[in-house]
């Protein structure tokens, strides 16, 4: 069993939607990378550009919580105020003008359907 | 700790997604304290499980067997003189040989309570998942935080949705042993 913490939006289908062209998400593969320092910071790379998630509030809560067990006033205070990631978007490739990204992803997949047609 | 034998995968299935586990699939290099620690699990949890009655948990002592199989075989792989505690070195291993049996796939895990999708998205397939352990063992700071052994699991999917899951129920190795009756329908609902 995995327990649901928390679902986060990047923004990435609102922002295209409102653009226009939420098409373009299915050129979208994000993929993690784990901070090599800070063991409480992630990246998220996509098509889009690139976002920091920062659990580090989250885990100080959970603390909290798991030490509050025995308090009940502690425990219920820290159950009744959900911490979130905080979110931060390092680089953003999306143009809104010409509707398209700049990305790696789609640079790659260019070149795969060149060789294709080479 | 145990996660080194651990490798989760992810598979499409109707609209939803699904995790599982699976071990035997383990990282050509490790530091030689992970197998040292690895070691000093399963000797806890055989302890742990001879103090209460072994028989009525034979299925338990018997997967536990295995594991310490296992990391014995990856203990011997070390290079001669590596003894705990020293100072960690990064060590190449390969699965164990020795031991005959295929790996059990676990799951898929029940995610609870459902996560939320983005409305009106239809790009829904995940893309990556990563895993986060805090603490490492080098790291005393971290000594007596109820956070040490919590796993955080996140997913990614098309659509910029990023779940993040706690890993309360850690995924243990497991082997198709005969006669015990481990499948994946026994282990998914814990």
């Amino acid at each position: 069993m995995l327990a649901v913490y928390e679902t986060i939006d990047l923004g990435l289908f609102s922002a295209l939607q409102s653009d226009g062209c939420p098409d373009l998400l299915q050129a979208n593969y994000p993929v993690f990378f784990l901070d090599p320092i800070h063991d409480d910071t992630l990246y998220v790379y996509h098509a889009f550009g690139v976002h920091a998630l920062q659990i580090g509030s989250v885990l100080q809560h959970l603390a909290v919580a798991l030490q509050g067990v025995n308090d009940d006033a502690a425990f219920e205070g820290a159950l009744q105020t959900p911490v979130g990631t905080s979110v931060h978007s390092l680089l953003t490739t999306f143009s809104v003008e010409r509707k398209c990204v700049d990305s790696v992803n789609t640079f790659l997949r260019d070149v795969d359907e060149t060789l294709q047609v080479v | 700790m145990p996660c080194v034998l651990i490798s989760l995968k992810m598979r499409k299935f109707a609209s939803s997604f699904l995790s599982f586990a699976s071990n035997g699939i383990i990282p050509r290099s490790v530091p030689s304290s992970y197998i040292h620690s690895l070691e000093c699990f399963i000797s806890a949890k055989q302890e742990f499980l001879s103090q209460v009655d072994p028989s009525t948990r034979r299925d338990l002592a018997i997967i536990y067997d295995y594991q310490q199989k296992y990391v014995s075989a990856l203990l011997r792989q070390l290079p001669p003189g590596t003894v705990y505690p020293a100072t960690s070195h990064f060590t190449s291993i390969h699965p164990p040989t020795s031991i005959k049996m295929l790996p059990i796939r676990q799951g898929p895990f029940l995610l609870q309570p459902e996560p939320r999708l983005l409305e009106g998205s239809e790009e829904e397939a995940a893309t990556d998942i990563a895993y986060l352990s805090f603490g490492s063992d080098d790291d005393d700071e971290g000594e007596g935080s109820p956070i040490k052994h919590l796993g955080i699991v996140t997913i990614a999917y098309q659509d910029g949705r990023v779940d993040l899951f706690l890993d309360v129920d850690k995924v243990e190795a497991r082997w198709n042993l005969k006669g015990v009756g481990w499948s994946p329908e026994t282990t998914s609902g814990r």
